[in-house]
């Protein structure tokens, strides 16, 4: 019994042990805000940057903000896909925790988009949630407002558990229960002895057969279903040219 | 008639051993192989009143049978003795398989048996309780069985594709025919009213391969039992156990299709063989907590059977312990993958 419960243990450190290097720490950049299209001022720039890097340094996740004027006819989730593809290669990355506000100004499009630990807590439904939160400010033209709104809606989902509900709590106590619950009728039923005869131990394997066999077709019988309609190109996640997944999400304003 | 075996060299009683397969004198070491035992140290009487009293070959006591008893030991003087006329005529087995775990083998067995129950109550593990083990002859039907089996219906293998904007499930329809021929040889059935079914059910297999020819010596020293009911009598049994067999057999035949719709499944079962054998359990009787828990050991395989008291501490800390290192184990996953441990 003991040595049942050392043997677990010892899996499960092995298990742990293997994974360690898996735990890199990732840097942060050291500015926050990128703002091209010039709609801040240096105190509101400077403000956002200080709440951004006090916000984003307890989840080891950069809280972005990118505006821009030009995007050189690109629409603003690929201008940011490009903007992501730069500056993790600036930093020499591999892997980069980011959530990303880029606001283009010309066509008054939003997009916020998550990477890697950003995107396990913040999945396309909550992107939405904190557009609905969001949108209002810069639609009334306040900005520093909007962006502000951002950092503390983000941080707050942060804070909560992955989006993804198998990694959350109840979903695990759940399994969990259920496999001890398992595991325990299967030793009290096993408790008596098994039954370990199966078909075929009596069975004489030299006269039992097949003696004869007809599949006749008789006819095929397609039904068709329309496959569920994909979203629209505009919002949703992607994958960035350099090859980093994200959710993301945008609309106008 | 009492059938009782003394020792050519000394005189003692014998009693059949497991480990030489012969006839031991226990008191001088005397082995005597089966066939070769002289006639003249087999004493054989018949009793008046057969069906009420046997005499003991050795002491003269009066054996304390009940009207099922084969072969028992004096209560007396402790010879082991076979009550041949109850092993004779239509009540002859035609086929024993012989102990090949001896007693103290099987206590040891059980013992360990008893040390490996993962939710047996700690005081039970020990296993030093046991009130009394005895090795029995149990009677057995053993059926060689023929069935043929002509089963029909419709049959589809289903297959989904997608093409442009629609996903589509292409059904084809079979009708499909199987006639099989399936032979089960020596599925045992117990004939012993005295045993539960289930219990001497999950005893099996038994090794065929040590079936002999039934010799009255080999019952010398254990307990055995006459059947108490006959092969037709058993026939439903043995039909109900076979049954799951068939239906596994017919399954194998039509596993390239997704679903089978049988239309007729017409099962010809007929008996072709049946043969009446005694095989070898240990009986294990032991005392826990003011209860008698009765445990059943196939007497070559070693196999233990039998419900055991359940401690309900243990269960909850099988569960308990499971269910931690489970969700402990899913937290790591979900701290590997960004999420955080707590």
């Amino acid at each position: 019994m003991k040595k049942v419960y050392i043997y677990f243990m010892a899996i499960i450190m092995f298990t742990f042990i293997c994974f360690i290097p898996f735990f890199e720490q990732v840097k942060a950049i050291d500015r926050k805000v990128y703002d091209e299209a010039g709609i801040l001022s240096h105190r509101e720039v400077a403000e956002l940057e200080s709440l951004a890097t006090e916000l984003g340094e307890k989840w080891d996740t950069d809280f972005l903000i990118l505006t821009t004027n030009e995007t050189n006819g690109l629409y603003i989730k690929d201008y940011m896909a490009n903007f992501y593809d730069e500056k993790i290669d600036e930093q020499g990355l591999s892997k980069w925790n980011a959530t990303i506000l880029s606001l283009d100004m010309k066509h008054r499009d939003v997009y916020l988009s998550a990477f890697y630990k950003g995107k396990l807590y913040i999945d396309e439904k909550r992107i939405d949630q904190i557009l609905d939160e969001v949108t209002p400010y810069l639609s009334n033209g306040n900005y520093y407002e909007a962006f502000r709104e951002y950092l503390y809606q983000v941080n707050d989902y942060m804070g909560r558990e992955p989006a993804k509900w198998y990694l959350q709590w109840w979903f695990q106590i759940l399994v969990s229960l259920g496999i001890g619950a398992i595991v325990v009728v299967g030793l009290a039923l096993n408790v008596g002895g098994r039954v370990t005869v199966t078909s075929r131990t009596y069975l004489d394997t030299k006269k039992s057969r097949v003696l004869q066999e007809k599949d006749r077709y008789i006819r095929t019988v397609v039904t068709k279903q329309k496959k569920p309609s994909q979203k629209s190109s505009g919002s949703g996640g992607g994958t960035t040219p350099g090859g980093h997944s994200f959710s993301g999400g945008g609309r106008k304003f | 008639m009492v059938i009782h075996y003394k020792c050519p060299n000394c005189g003692n009683d014998m009693a059949y051993d497991s480990e030489s397969g012969t006839l031991l004198c226990e008191a001088c070491g005397t082995k005597e192989t089966i066939e070769t035992l002289p006639e003249e140290n087999i004493t054989t009487t018949f009793s008046e009143e057969e069906a009420r009293e046997y005499n003991c070959e050795n002491c003269g006591a009066v054996l304390l049978t009940d009207a099922d008893t084969v072969a028992t030991k004096c209560s007396f003087c402790g010879a082991g003795v076979v009550l041949s006329d109850r092993v004779s005529g239509t009540l002859a087995p035609s086929l024993v398989i012989p102990f090949t775990i001896s007693k103290d083998e099987a206590v040891q067995a059980f013992k360990k048996w008893c040390r490996n129950g993962l939710l047996t109550p700690k005081g039970f593990m020990s296993a030093d309780r046991v009130k009394s083990i005895t090795g029995m002859y149990v009677p057995f039907w053993l059926y060689d069985i023929n069935s043929r089996v002509k089963v029909s219906g419709t049959a589809t293998k289903v297959r989904t594709y997608s093409h442009g904007d629609y996903i589509y499930t292409e059904t084809k329809y079979y009708d499909i025919f199987r006639d099989i021929n399936l032979d089960y040889l020596k599925v045992p059935v117990d004939a012993s009213a005295k045993m539960n079914d289930e219990l001497m059910d999950k005893l099996e297999p038994f090794p065929y391969d040590q079936l002999k020819e039934f010799k009255t010596p080999y019952l010398a020293g254990f307990i055995a039992e006459k059947y108490n009911y006959t092969d037709q009598e058993l026939l439903p049994r043995v039909n109900e156990k076979i049954d799951s067999f068939i239906e596994d057999y017919i399954r194998s035949t039509v596993r390239e299709y997704q679903t089978v719709n049988y239309r007729y499944k017409d099962i010809d079962t007929k008996k072709l063989k049946s043969y009446y054998v005694l095989l070898p359990v240990w009986m294990v009787v032991y005392d826990y907590e003011k209860s008698e828990y009765t445990f059943a050991m196939n007497g070559n395989t070693g196999k233990v059977v039998g419900k055991p008291p359940i401690s309900w501490g243990k269960v909850a800390s099988w569960f308990g312990g499971v269910s931690v290192a489970s969700l402990f184990v899913f937290r790591i996953i979900t701290l590997i993958m960004g999420g955080g441990f707590l």
